[in-house]
């Protein structure tokens, strides 16, 4: 496998975009890439490309944008994962240059909820759900049964029976996540492409709105937003040829894994992943990812981490996956403040996924936040402290799709 | 541009109707069929794998752990333990809107109530599930509590018979 390093990176402004459909989106953020990169669109050899499937009312958008980012007379592959597309996104983009096929791939991925009367849920949640709902009500599920499945809501109910497990396995209380959401909102202040930016936000602040169910707080919930990120790889003789002399990220170790379906599975059919927050698929692709990497310490090897958690209990329990706390002690740390900005172990210094979340463009954002850590280019949301080592977490699916890429300041010997 | 909300014009309207349930979608073969069919009479029937032992409760045809195929059919305690909860607020009007239509409103949900969802491990199952729990109230559900499954007066063998758990029986030192 080559070395391979991030050489340039995107972002189109994340918040509701009615001002741009979802090709000009996309292009939005390529362009801001190859202009990162300094390098022309005819370098570009090949694209990586991906969104949820179905958000936003096109269900092939790649179809529409192809001509928007140069990708005519070129490569281009689309992949969906569900939640997790932008990690994977990310992955494919690297294995392409890691591979040997191609020196300069570009990978971009995306999304736009605000073409959707209640953002994702007209024209996604619902139609990924469908198949199931109409099967459990063929063998007779009935319309109160039906509104009690709603009452939680979709991704945020199964994140919110998430967040019950992640409370009887860790005895952590519901002012932890107020605290994990207030930081979010914080650090989102301080990036200029962050979409729920609330300066200064506390607990307390967080603590006063309104019980959707408990433990899940509005406060607590990620925004719908629309959005785009895209990073450029290009192999190490390639970072040569072309002269790059400003900083680059290199990708260090990558590692996805799948894990078996939670939440009574697609066909509401028993599972073995009794407890939601188990997350096997985390653990496993971040053992893997550090073993590529070289890493055997994470937590004193890795300098930042962008973890893709949608709702705050999610940061804690992936942040203990992923090797950065024992299982159940990450709301200790977060008392201790150890994972905020100028903390010990900074998570999330973006706002990430809490504060802004454009589904498929979120992974593929993690991948962006840290590279810009490494690079020294996160500007007022920069750590304060050497980056050697960042990790970029992606999650999604029946809660069981993870991607892990470790990025870092030198090119792996 | 994108079309926007802001400029929201209704579309044309067609009758019609499209008959879901004559698709299999996700579903393999009777699975769930036989599964509701045996509650008429109150029985909870779930698959065991031979191969690692673990017993799947709603049945699943396929081991995800050995991945092979499950055939044996055994039926579990109507006795579980709650693992985790969540608790909704009083049910308002307007809170609760599926597909735009308002539960409240429709009477799939009364005003007021509160429902507490609980996930219930049935004993010696190997899975868990999500069902309301009732007949109790919020501040004294705990985890590890036991609870037994409620059903419908009359079981007419549809998945709507289980209507969830309650509160089992507790032994006192008196």
């Amino acid at each position: 496998m080559r070395n391979v390093a991030i050489i340039g990176c995107g972002q189109a402004k994340h918040g509701r975009r009615t001002d741009v459909n979802q090709a000009e989106l996309v292009a939005e953020a390529v362009w801001a890439a190859v202009e990162d990169a300094g390098i022309a669109p005819e370098d570009i050899e090949a694209y990586a490309v991906g969104n949820m499937q179905g958000f936003g009312g096109i269900a092939q958008p790649d179809l529409v944008f192809a001509d928007y980012i140069g990708a005519a007379g070129k490569p281009m592959q689309r992949v969906a994962t569900g939640g997790t597309v932008g990690g994977s996104v990310a992955h494919l983009g690297y294995y392409e240059v890691a591979s040997g096929m191609y020196d300069v791939v570009l990978a971009v991925s995306w999304e736009k909820h605000s073409d959707s009367a209640e953002p994702g849920a007209t024209t996604g949640l619902l139609h990924v759900a469908y198949a199931n709902l109409s099967y459990m009500m063929k063998v007779g599920m009935d319309m109160r049964s039906f509104a009690i499945m709603g009452l939680a809501g979709a991704a945020a109910g199964i994140s919110a029976y998430q967040a019950a497990f992640y409370m009887a396995r860790s005895g952590c209380g519901i002012e932890h996540f107020d605290m994990v959401a207030a930081k979010a909102r914080r650090n989102a202040a301080k990036n200029k492409y962050a979409h729920l930016k609330w300066p200064n936000c506390t607990a307390d602040d967080i603590a006063k709105t309104e019980m959707l169910i408990w433990p899940m707080r509005f406060g607590h919930v990620c925004p719908a937003s629309d959005g785009a990120s895209c990073v450029i790889y290009a192999s190490e003789e390639a970072v040569k040829k072309l002269g790059v002399e400003k900083p680059v990220a290199w990708v260090k170790g990558v590692a996805a894994y799948a894990d078996e379906e939670a939440d009574q599975g697609e066909a509401y059919q028993g599972t073995a992943v009794v407890d939601y927050s188990d997350q096997t698929g985390a653990i496993l692709s971040a053992m893997k990812a550090y073993e590529r990497a070289g890493i055997k310490d994470p937590r004193k090897e890795i300098d930042v981490a962008e973890i893709y958690a949608p709702f705050p209990h999610q940061e804690l329990m992936f942040s203990e996956r992923l090797g950065f706390f024992d299982d159940g002690t990450a709301w200790k740390a977060v008392e201790e403040g150890v994972t905020e900005i100028d903390g010990d172990f900074p998570i999330c210094p973006s706002g990430g996924v809490n504060a802004t979340n454009a589904i498929g463009s979120s992974g593929m954002q993690r991948v962006v936040e840290a590279a810009l850590q490494i690079m020294g280019k996160a500007e007022e949301h920069q750590v304060p402290k050497d980056v050697r080592n960042a990790v970029a977490h992606a999650w999604g699916g029946q809660v069981q799709f993870n991607t892990v890429m470790v990025l870092g300041d030198s090119p792996k010997r | 541009m994108g079309l926007i909300k802001e400029k929201y014009e209704k579309t044309m309207q067609v009758e019609g109707e499209w008959n879901t349930g004559a698709y299999r979608y996700k579903a393999p073969e009777g699975y769930l069929d036989e599964f509701v069919k045996n509650f008429r009479d109150r029985k909870i029937i779930g698959t065991l794998c031979t191969g690692c032992g673990r017993v799947y409760v709603p049945p699943r045809e396929i081991c995800a752990r050995c991945f092979q195929k499950i055939t044996e059919k055994v039926e579990v305690s109507q006795y579980g333990e709650v693992l985790a909860f969540l608790v909704s607020p009083p049910l308002e009007k307007g809170k609760v809107v599926i597909a735009g239509i308002d539960a409240v409103q429709a009477g799939f949900l009364k005003e007021g109530e509160r429902i507490i969802l609980a996930m219930v491990r049935f004993e010696g199952t190997s899975s868990s599930m999500v069902l309301p729990l009732l007949n109790a109230k919020p501040e004294d559900v705990r985890l590890g509590m036991r609870v037994k499954a409620v059903w419908a007066e009359k079981c007419k063998g549809a998945l709507s018979d289980l209507l969830g758990v309650e509160p089992a029986f507790e032994v006192k030192f008196e």
